[in-house]
């Protein structure tokens, strides 16, 4: 049907491969528009009132303090939960991936007034220079010396973070943070 | 959401193997069925502002209407019901008159019994009663009584129900599942006879929640909207190629 409708919107011939006409009049396929409406359609349920009907059927952590439908998933058994085909198991999952966000264009996250513009001489960096075996072994080396020091003086604080974590689903960065005060 | 709710509802009632029945009924004339003096008591119950409800006092009171016809016009003459229709504000005034009148329903079928199964949607004049039971004939007793809790409740308010419009559904997993009527003679309706197929928001229910003969439908209108376009422009005439993807 779409390909019918890319030979009509370009008035190309019949015979015309249907993926590169769809491409030329601006159309993306079918299926991949159904799952761009779907996965819209999930995040609309973080944004919806707290006092709307439909928070009585999503899971205890997504209610907002509304008591749970006696069809709620929380009220299915194991089996029933994995037998169940409804949209709301699947906006319970997209719901569990959505994070607090922040503002970017907060004052204070502008540069010039980001720590770091007022604190420079005070912060050091300590980043590996390249990934190869030896360099990394030289790197962690260098950060447990620098984190020893770090906990032998007072007002310090050490802040540890990763960005290269691939495998979790949930976050793609962790951040450790420690503070040494008297 | 409200088709959203209503497939969770069949579905997870599925699987704790109670089928799902569903009574759909209208209102008639809504929003110029509303009564101003219980709408402004229906405000103070929600806790709005002393200003708001003040305005809206204000808003409705006095209110006249008259009808023309051709050059002849009617004399005007005071009226206390009716939000306006077209207007922002009527979604949302109806929407506050409608909430003691689901909670009133709700707390009589509470204190009929503390189990009783049945659910109330409802979508501005659209309302939909349903039950989830094992047994048909259970199920058919618990929207019957619902119905006349119901009825009752929208007279109380001024509203009329629309009897002829009601309509019953059930849904039903089973190969050859029965359809079996209900008589609402005792409660002002007539004897329903569930249809294969219920339109509802748009969308075509089937029994079996397949939705089969939605996406025939709107296939079908979509190929037909097609063919008719083509007749509206090609590439070198007529519609801009942007325009055509407009309506795909």
């Amino acid at each position: 049907m779409q390909c019918k409708a890319a030979l009509w919107i370009t008035g190309a011939f019949r015979t015309s491969p249907s993926d590169g006409i769809e491409a030329i009049a601006g159309l993306i396929p079918v299926t991949l528009h159904i799952r761009k409406l779907n996965g819209r359609h999930h995040l609309r349920y973080g944004t919806i009132s707290s006092l709307h009907a439909i928070n009585l059927l999503l899971d205890s952590q997504h209610a907002k303090n509304h008591p749970p439908h006696r069809v709620t998933t929380s009220k299915l058994t194991n089996k029933q939960w994995a037998n169940l085909k409804s949209p709301i198991k699947d906006v319970n999952k997209c719901l569990d991936s959505i994070r607090n966000c922040f503002n970017p264009t907060f004052p204070l996250f502008s540069p010039g007034s980001r720590v770091v513009d007022h604190f420079s001489s005070r912060i050091s960096f300590h980043s590996p220079s390249s990934s190869s075996d030896e360099d990394l072994f030289q790197h962690l080396q260098n950060l447990n010396h620098a984190f020893r020091s770090s906990q032998t003086s007072f007002f310090s604080t050490t802040i540890i973070t990763d960005g290269g974590i691939k495998k979790s689903h949930v976050a793609t960065a962790v951040t450790y943070i420690w503070c040494h005060t008297p | 959401m409200k088709f959203v709710t209503l497939t969770h509802l069949i579905r997870a009632g599925w699987l704790k193997k109670c089928h799902t029945s569903i009574l759909a009924f209208n209102i008639t004339q809504f929003f110029p069925s509303l009564n101003h003096q219980f709408l402004s008591i229906c405000l103070k119950k929600a806790g709005l502002n002393a200003n708001v409800i003040h305005f809206f006092n204000s808003y409705y009171s006095n209110c006249s209407t008259s009808y023309s016809w051709n050059t002849f016009t009617f004399p005007s003459f005071n009226v206390n019901i009716s939000v306006d229709q077209g207007s922002a504000l009527s979604p949302i005034l109806s929407a506050l008159y409608l909430a003691p009148i689901i909670k009133t329903f709700k707390k009589r079928i509470k204190n009929l019994n503390k189990e009783f199964p049945t659910d109330i949607l409802s979508f501005v004049d659209n309302r939909l009663l349903i039950s989830q039971k094992k047994n048909y004939s259970l199920s058919n007793s618990f929207l019957l009584c619902s119905y006349n809790i119901i009825s009752k409740i929208l007279i109380d308010t001024s509203l009329v129900m629309e009897h002829n419009k009601t309509k019953l559904f059930h849904f039903m997993r089973a190969r050859h599942p029965p359809n079996p009527s209900i008589d609402l003679t005792t409660v002002g309706g007539s004897i329903i006879t569930p249809k294969p197929i219920w339109r509802y928001l748009g969308f075509f229910f089937d029994r079996k929640l397949n939705f089969y003969y939605h996406t025939h439908f709107y296939a079908t209108k979509c190929l037909s909207t097609l063919s008719t376009m083509k007749m509206l422009g090609n590439s070198s005439r007529g519609l801009l190629p942007i325009q055509k993807t407009t309506p795909i």
